[in-house]
């Protein structure tokens, strides 16, 4: 699952793996090198093949003769490593059979035809497969008609191993003529018509069989032939060929077969559907269309799984998800640490001015509480006048009003005892004064001395007059003249 | 498609994170940015307060000229008149240049003297001199110049026999703080 995560994500998972039998084979090998390797009884022909747009293109062929042992795996690998390729296409030309069968059944898709062929033939075939052969199915177009080719085993075995001895990876495993006989049914319908005879020949092999819009003939095959049988196999076909027939010819064979068959002058009609194109057999292996093609490959293989185009998203949004995240994760972080140092900065700044403010604050209670201080003292001065000019005034009242009692020859008054006190807490100051006479005449003093306090701005509280021995107490509660403002 | 389902999940879920950690990387530098024009504004606001403050201080500083004038001038006077002895020799000298007759000295500390509204500590002094009654002012008067912050308190004149005593309580203030 990680290994399938990261090659999703590294986009690997859309590339698909070189044995992939579920991709096509020109979407494997677009941008790599992929060889073709002919199986003949007498050797085998090598040959490499590039994909330009779909369509294969093949280079020139070298032919290895069957010799020594691993003289063709040798000669294989050589050619591989020259053409820098890791994988070969398995054209199988030799050890098979083909019958026309009525009892296959049309897979309902190409993956089913694959993994069916594979694992469970008898479900296509209609009946259980000959021991130790594999088959492929070239299909009626339109009928439940198909001819069966059997291949045996050991043959698929054999040349399995030649490309593994060779370090190459068998991309795909195809007999060449029934390849070419599905690539010419499926494509080139249109030239059978109502009848036609079909005749392949390739380089050891023919294949001959009659095709109608209704049903298919027995096919007739060589296999394995030398050139000179092969040529005598053919001209022996071509002579049985109906006359003013159409004979869809596929001939690789260089045997000039078209010719062959025009020399008999009997107005048959060739029709050769590849005209010029070369490895007309290679180019059925090649071709996945219309159905994608089948393997013949025996064994399930391990192949890593590939991821259709639809998901290309899918990383595109992981990775732009990470490169956002990464940048602005990065520019994030970069501003939050900024904000962090200027905050810090602006921290230090608040504490400096706060100080400063608090050092301001505290000259301001400084000057606040010196000026209560001095307030204090100034109160503390008015409202404590000077008691010597007081006692003056109070003589020269108490004097004055002796002296005009005696002009008015009045009974005069003395003064026994004078105290003032002022009263702790309150603006106010305790006049008491005994004096010693009659009351008019203490009455006289004590007036003068109350329009003295009048005049001065006191103000009375409470005034007591008590009787003392040989005259009177005068007892007067005075409120203190408000001070001039501070 | 379906071996890459899971993986594309995963992919998916790890784009999602990323993508919230995106959002929560925005957040954190917003939520940063906003603590930072917090600051500033605290720092704006810390500028102006001070810069009241300042102007306030300056303000009460050059119109505290006249206080501490004041002060400077009425400072010393308490300092000098807080030695009792030294108020107890200059009363006794005062007394004796008048040709009166000290007696009777005390002192008391009061530390909560209630005075307009306020306390403070003051020493309360209690002396009597006898003599004669012009003498007694002109002592008063002295003892008033001497100490000017001295508060009479209370005075007492009685005969005595010939003679005329004259009792003084007199509160000299040690301190005036603040309230």
């Amino acid at each position: 699952m990680i290994q399938q995560c990261l090659d999703l994500a590294l986009g690997r998972a859309f590339t698909p793996d070189p044995a992939d039998t579920m991709v096509p084979l020109a979407q494997r090998f677009k941008q790599r090198p992929l060889l073709a390797v002919s199986v003949f009884k007498d050797g085998i022909e090598v040959l490499p093949i590039t994909f330009k747009a779909g369509e294969p293109t093949f280079g020139a062929a070298q032919f290895c003769p069957s010799g020594q042992e691993d003289a063709d795996s040798d000669f294989l690998r050589a050619f591989a490593e020259r053409h820098k390729a890791k994988d070969c296409l398995i054209n199988l030309c030799l050890g098979y059979t083909a019958v026309l069968s009525s009892r296959t059944r049309r897979p309902e898709s190409a993956e089913e035809a694959i993994l069916l062929m594979r694992d469970n033939p008898e479900r296509l075939l209609g009946e259980p497969p000959p021991p130790g052969c594999r088959n492929s199915l070239a299909y009626h177009p339109t009928h439940n008609f198909a001819v069966v080719f059997a291949h045996k085993e050991s043959d698929l075995s054999a040349a399995i191993n030649l490309a593994v001895k060779a370090g190459l990876g068998c991309a795909r495993i195809h007999c060449g003529m029934s390849s070419l006989l599905s690539y010419v049914l499926g494509h080139f319908w249109g030239e059978v018509g109502k009848e036609c005879e079909l005749l392949f020949v390739e380089r050891s092999a023919l294949l001959y069989l009659t095709a109608g819009e209704g049903a298919l003939g027995r096919p007739l095959f060589d296999v394995g032939l030398k050139e000179a049988a092969l040529k005598q196999a053919v001209e022996e076909r071509v002579s049985k060929l109906r006359p003013g027939g159409k004979v869809l010819l596929v001939d690789s064979s260089g045997l000039g077969v078209a010719a062959m068959i025009q020399e008999r002058g009997l107005g048959s009609v060739v029709v050769t559907p590849f005209g010029d194109r070369p490895q007309p057999f290679l180019r059925a292996c090649c071709s996945d269309e219309p159905q994608l093609a089948y393997d013949l490959f025996p064994n399930e293989r391990e192949i890593r799984a590939f991821a259709p185009g639809r998901l290309r998203i899918v990383p595109l949004i992981f990775w732009g998800t990470a490169a956002a995240a990464a940048a602005t994760v990065a520019v994030n972080t970069w501003r939050e640490d900024r904000a962090h140092r200027q905050g810090l900065g602006l921290q230090n700044q608040v504490a400096m001015l706060s100080a400063a403010k608090d050092r301001s604050e505290g000259v301001l209670r400084d000057v606040d509480s010196r000026g209560k201080a001095a307030g204090a003292i100034y109160d503390w001065l008015q409202i404590s006048p000077p008691i010597q000019s007081l006692l003056i005034q109070i003589a020269a009242e108490i004097e004055a009003a002796t002296t005009d009692a005696e002009k008015q020859n009045k009974t005069v008054a003395q003064v026994d005892s004078l105290s003032i006190t002022r009263q702790e807490g309150q603006p106010q100051m305790r006049l008491s004064i005994v004096l010693l006479g009659d009351a008019p005449a203490a009455n006289r003093v004590f007036a003068r001395l109350s329009a003295l306090f009048g005049r001065l701005g006191y103000s009375t509280v409470d005034l007591k007059q008590t009787l003392v021995p040989a005259g009177y107490r005068y007892e007067h509660l005075l409120n203190m003249p408000k001070p001039a403002g501070s | 498609m379906k071996h890459y389902t899971i993986p594309t999940a995963i992919l998916l879920i790890l784009s999602g994170l990323m993508l919230l950690g995106i959002l929560k990387s925005i957040h954190a530098a917003g939520a940063a940015a906003a603590e930072l024009a917090a600051e500033q504004t605290s720092v704006r606001d810390a500028q102006v307060s001070l810069a009241a403050a300042q102007t306030a201080a300056t303000a009460a500083q050059a119109k505290s000229a006249p206080t501490d004038k004041f002060l400077a001038a009425w400072n010393p006077e308490i300092a000098s008149e807080s030695n009792i002895e030294q108020i107890f020799g200059q009363l006794d000298t005062l007394a004796v240049n008048n040709v009166l007759s000290p007696s009777g000295k005390s002192f008391a500390v009061k530390p909560n003297y209630f005075f307009n509204g306020r306390q403070f500590p003051v020493e309360s002094v209690n002396i009597t001199v006898a003599g004669d009654f012009f003498r007694t002012l002109n002592w008063l008067g002295a003892v008033e110049n001497s100490c000017p912050l001295a508060r009479v308190e209370q005075i007492s004149y009685t005969n005595v026999g010939n003679s005329l005593s004259l009792a003084v309580q007199l509160v000299f203030p040690r301190k005036f703080d603040a309230p």
